[in-house]
């Protein structure tokens, strides 16, 4: 419950924060909201030596309107995301999901962009990510680098993101189409045990699956007529069928399976 | 809101402040300063202590090495067990099984200390640890107690069996024209005080000071003593604000006498608070128990037998909790009277963290069995759940009653209790509600659960300190054995010595916690403080009136009954036309040298055995299994109220540790004793968003057995309301069919009981 002991540091540019990134020889983290890793620290699962706050950076805690997109800045809290008028227009989805994390503490600390770098399947802000399409702009020693969400997650709270990188912001395209969001949780506190987000962009759907795997998922469906959701269900079911979801103490991957589609039907039903 | 006080509408006039819902005394200085925990003292050149765990469930131990810790920054010492000169302890029930301070030669538990290392700061300490080297040999371990009461090695070399404790009975014949028969388990529970276990021990010359956050600070002095073979002059026991113990800070841990042991040995002041990782896994587990019951009864409604069987797994070493069963077996037929009843129980050793004393302690398990299986019994018959009740209560007519097991209650009335509980849910309407969503083959479907207590406080009486005493300024100083730790003590006794002697609140100063000022004290758990410490003071404070009036006949040469004392206006003697304060009292005893006292050990005849109903409605949502309680309500008798806002407090805390035992907390071993919920994430401690708006009114049916009418109301809510709710999710669960799921209802369990009765039909 003690961390072991660590320098921190909370440089004022991002130049900064890379270089004591590069002098750190892989052993310094990017610390956000710190509500994955210090309760890791803590248990001693995680033992960096040192902290970089990136809390301080100009620039990163922003949300910006684009011609087509809008550009949600990694340091956003939840709060954040739930409040902001852009997203409320743009990505109605995102400040829906984003109200429903945690409690209110929770949400004013923890960040977007720790929700997706942390790699955690049960992350709602991935589900939401995946299902409206996002693209993730990353800066770091290579220079700066832009991911679609799919390519991101590469295992269990593992990514693509290179040590030394840090993800500046999550770009979203403006969407105007239906959406809803079904959590399945014990606590009202808790992490999901599957939570389902849906998200009408063009002419198709957009799926993001939380918990139900190693890494947050999201696919596309192909929406042929508003009525027909029977063809929706099918195609959803044969992919449930394939998920690998985790076992623990608030559930099987067995039960995590079924309730992937109980909520999936749920969500097709509560689309707004 | 203000916190001086200076809006009270009760405490001001004229009138009597017992029954009344003054505000709380302690809260000003907890909301504003906040309290004084034992983590929070100051004091110059501390020790900071932590321990290293077993991260086994069971093994040989071969070495504990701490020469790589010793060796680390900030590091002062560190020991094992060949550096710890006490003896072990001889088990209280079996003198054959002997619990180390520190693991010698077995492991069995996770989390059982094994070494200590001291630094000058907590963090250098823990870094420490890690540096602390434990060699071992796996063993299997045992952890169903099921298993364990049949398995052929013993975990004790020199027992025979791993049963420590039993109660024989069992025999009775089952009578009456259905039978009921089930198994119920009460899952084990962390108890979770926000804070957790705390030391510090302090030395000056010969002087040891222990401060300690417990329940009984007392016991905690008699430990102690007799394990550090300490004078008792030269040891004084401390116990500031306690953050909650719920039963689980009534002992003192083989942890909390090593930290004086080492101060005195590194002659210098140590501390150890532990951290919610260890609470989780050492701090002792509550309830752990699995009953087997077969009722007996007959199809117009009447109960005729029932009988209780019950393992109680006691964990890795026998403490409180081997005890448990004695409990339960009190309280084995609830509130019904029946022909026929029996008990019997066993307990058993397994690898696991020993169970305590947790909120309820064995009367939880006991109404959860009755009530549970009375609920089964109605459905069998088709009867409804209330009217069987009705059916089968106690008469209240027949009070005192005695029981077929032998206990004696003192006075009920539980027809009446749940009438109003009916009546307060609108029980028709919610009948009505149910039907119509079984009807439209709602997903939503609705659960109405009742329960009908009776516990036992006080179940162990003895004798209670409480002493009052006249100060400077007319002021009075109040002493009292029992140990507040979130109740409201300070505020219920200044209430009772208050309407004895005038004396504002405000201008008693009161004292607990302190073995120095306090002579002696046996401390707060079952729900004991008021009917004994409550009335120690209230009989102090008539004594002091007494003596007050023969100090002032003396002094004054008039006969005795000349003098007159009235409460009124701050508390007034008369003599003749003239008019004395207890300030002109203080003055004239003060002149003659003398001080105005009283002091009472008081024993209180009998336990008392406050009863209630209580009503859950819930809805299950069938399709994932999720349960969400939509209402609660709960009508709770304790006789005589002193204060309706602490017992309110007190209700609704424990209606919330009662749910959340029926439908979230578990603490989960696999079955290689690796605990799976060590950590706020996976331990389903709830939130105040998981409750609803609590109804609950309180009924009052004094009892005779203390002259303030008082029983005990810290733990109602964690008897009642557990059964309540789980009697409701299997009431809406009736039209498949199920009739039992063990707690916690998580929505797996419940879904996956739906699936296989679909499938089944
Ligand atoms: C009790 C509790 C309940 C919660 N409930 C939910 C819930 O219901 N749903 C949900 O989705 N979430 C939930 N969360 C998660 C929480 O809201 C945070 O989003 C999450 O913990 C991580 O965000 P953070 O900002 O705290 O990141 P941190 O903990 O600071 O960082 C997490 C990881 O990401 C890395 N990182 C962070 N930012 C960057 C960056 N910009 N660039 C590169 N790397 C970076 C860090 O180095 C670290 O490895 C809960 C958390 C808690 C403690």
């Amino acid at each position: 419950m003690i961390t072991s002991s660590f320098e921190y540091v909370a440089p004022r540019s991002i130049d900064e924060a890379f270089s004591i990134l590069r002098d750190s020889d892989g052993e310094g983290k990017v610390l956000a909201g710190g509500h994955s890793l210090i309760p890791l620290m803590k248990l001693r699962f995680a033992r960096p030596s040192i902290l970089v706050d990136i809390s301080r950076i100009d620039g990163l805690s922003g949300v910006d309107e684009k011609d087509d997109f809008i550009e949600i800045g990694a340091m956003c809290s939840h709060a954040v995301v739930a409040r902001s008028n852009l997203i409320r227009e743009y990505s109605p989805l995102l400040a829906h999901v984003a109200a429903q994390i945690g409690d209110a503490a929770i949400r004013y600390r923890g960040t977007i962009g720790g929700s997706i770098c942390h790699g955690d399947p049960a992350s709602d802000m991935a589900g939401a990510l995946f299902a409206t399409g996002a693209v993730l702009v990353v800066d770091g020693p290579s220079g700066k680098r832009e991911f679609k969400i799919e390519d991101f997650f590469t295992g269990f709270l593992e990514t693509t993101l290179d040590p030394e990188e840090i993800l500046l912001a999550i770009k979203l395209p403006k969407v105007s189409g239906k959406y809803s969001f079904e959590k399945l949780q014990r606590r009202s506190i808790d992490w999901a045990i599957v939570a389902v987000a849906l998200n009408q962009v063009g002419d198709g759907l957009g799926v993001g699956l939380v918990n139900v795997g190693p890494t947050p998922v999201g696919f596309k469906l192909s929406l042929t007529s508003d009525e027909d959701t029977s063809a929706l269900l099918e195609q959803f079911s044969e992919i449930a069928s394939s998920l690998t979801p985790p076992s623990d103490v608030f559930g099987s991957s067995e039960y995590r399976k079924e309730m992937a589609k109980v909520l999936f039907s749920r969500a097709l039903l509560n689309l707004v | 809101m203000s916190l001086d006080f200076t809006d009270l509408e009760v405490g001001r006039g004229e009138e009597k402040l017992v029954g009344s819902p003054y505000r709380r005394l302690e809260d000003p200085i907890f909301i504003t300063k906040g309290a004084t925990y034992v983590g929070d003292l100051e004091f110059d050149d501390i020790a900071h202590i932590s321990f290293v765990r077993s991260p086994v469930a069971s093994a040989n131990l071969k070495n504990v090495d701490v020469s790589e810790a010793l060796g680390q920054p900030g590091v002062i010492a560190a020991f094992t067990a060949k550096d710890i000169e006490i003896p072990a302890i001889i088990n209280w029930i079996n003198k054959v099984i002997e619990r180390p301070f520190l693991a010698k030669d077995k492991l069995r538990f996770v989390g059982e200390a094994v070494a200590m290392v001291i630094g000058e700061t907590k963090a250098f300490a823990e870094d420490a640890c890690e540096f602390v080297n434990i060699d071992y040999d796996l063993t299997t371990p045992i952890i169903d107690p099921r298993q364990s009461a049949n398995n052929e090695v013993s975990l004790f070399e020199g027992c025979t069996s791993n049963i420590v404790a039993s109660i024989e009975g069992g025999q009775v014949a089952q009578i009456g024209e259905v039978r009921i028969e089930a198994e119920f388990v009460n899952q084990r529970l962390a108890p979770c005080p926000m804070e957790g276990r705390a030391v510090v021990a302090t030395i000056d010359g010969e002087m040891l000071t222990v401060y300690i956050s417990n329940q009984a600070p007392h016991s905690a002095k008699r430990s102690i003593i007799r394990y550090l073979s300490i004078d008792e002059g030269n040891l004084r026991v401390i116990t500031p604000d306690v953050g909650g113990g719920f039963g689980s800070k009534i002992g003192t841990y083989p942890e909390e006498i090593l930290v004086p042991y080492i101060a005195r040995k590194l002659n210098r002041t140590c501390r150890w608070v532990e951290t919610r990782s260890e609470s989780m896994v050492s701090l002792g587990h509550g309830r752990g128990q699995i009953a087997k019951v077969t009722l007996g009864g007959d199809r117009d409604g009447k109960i005729r037998s029932y009988c209780l069987s019950v393992i109680q797994d006691c964990g890795a070493y026998p403490e409180i909790g081997a005890n448990m069963p004695a409990l339960t077996r009190w309280m084995t037929s609830g509130c019904y009277d029946i022909d026929s009843v029996d008990f019997n129980s066993i307990s058993v050793l397994t690898n696991t963290n020993p169970t305590v004393a947790y909120r309820g302690a064995g009367r939880p398990e006991a109404a959860y069995a009755i009530e549970r299986a009375v609920d089964m019994f109605a459905t069998e018959i088709g009867m409804d759940k209330a009217e069987v009740r009705f059916k089968n209560f106690i008469d209240p007519k027949n009070f005192p009653y005695q029981t077929k097991v032998g206990s004696t209650y003192d006075c009920g009335n539980y027809e009446e209790s749940l009438r109003r509980v009916l009546k307060l849910a609108n029980y028709d309407e919610l009948l009505v509600d149910k039907e119509n969503r079984i009807k439209d083959k709602s997903d939503l479907l609705l659960g109405i659960g009742i329960s009908s207590y009776v516990e036992i406080t006080h179940g162990f009486p003895a004798k209670e300190f409480g002493s009052v005493e006249l100060i400077s300024g007319g002021k009075l100083s109040v002493k009292v054995g029992t140990l507040s730790h979130g109740q409201g003590h300070r505020s219920a006794i200044s209430m009772i010595v208050r309407d004895v002697t005038g004396v504002d609140p405000c201008n008693i100063d009161f004292y607990q916690g302190d073995t120095e000022l306090i002579e002696s004290g046996v401390g707060t758990f079952g729900s004991r403080s008021m009917q004994s410490g409550g009335v120690a003071c209230k009989r102090a404070a008539d004594m002091l009136v007494t003596k007050a009036m023969e100090f002032l006949s003396n002094h004054l040469d008039v006969d005795l009954d000349k003098v007159e004392f009235s409460w009124h206006e701050g508390g007034q003697f008369s003599v003749g036309s003239m008019c004395l304060s207890w300030s002109d009292l203080y003055r004239l005893a003060k002149n003659e040298g003398k001080v105005l006292k009283a002091s009472e050990n008081y024993e209180s005849s009998s336990p008392t055995f406050p009863f209630g109903a209580h009503l859950a409605v819930v809805e299950v949502d069938v399709e994932t299994g999720k349960v969400h309680l939509r209402d609660m309500f709960a009508i709770d008798d304790a006789g005589n109220i002193l204060n309706p806002l602490l017992a309110k407090g007190q209700i609704h805390g424990g209606l919330a540790q009662g749910i959340s035992q029926a439908l979230y907390e578990e603490f989960i071993y696999d079955q290689d004793g690796n605990p799976l919920t060590a950590t706020f994430a996976d331990y389903g401690f709830p939130t105040a968003a998981e409750f609803p708006q609590f109804r609950d009114e309180l009924m009052q049916t004094p009892t005779s057995v203390n002259e303030l009418g008082v029983k005990g109301i810290g733990e109602s809510g964690t008897i009642g309301a557990t059964p309540a709710v789980v009697n409701a999710v299997m009431d809406a669960l009736s039209v498949y069919g199920i009739s039992h799921i063990d707690m916690p209802l998580s929505p797996e369990k419940v879904f996956s009981a739906i699936k296989i009765a679909k499938r089944s039909k």
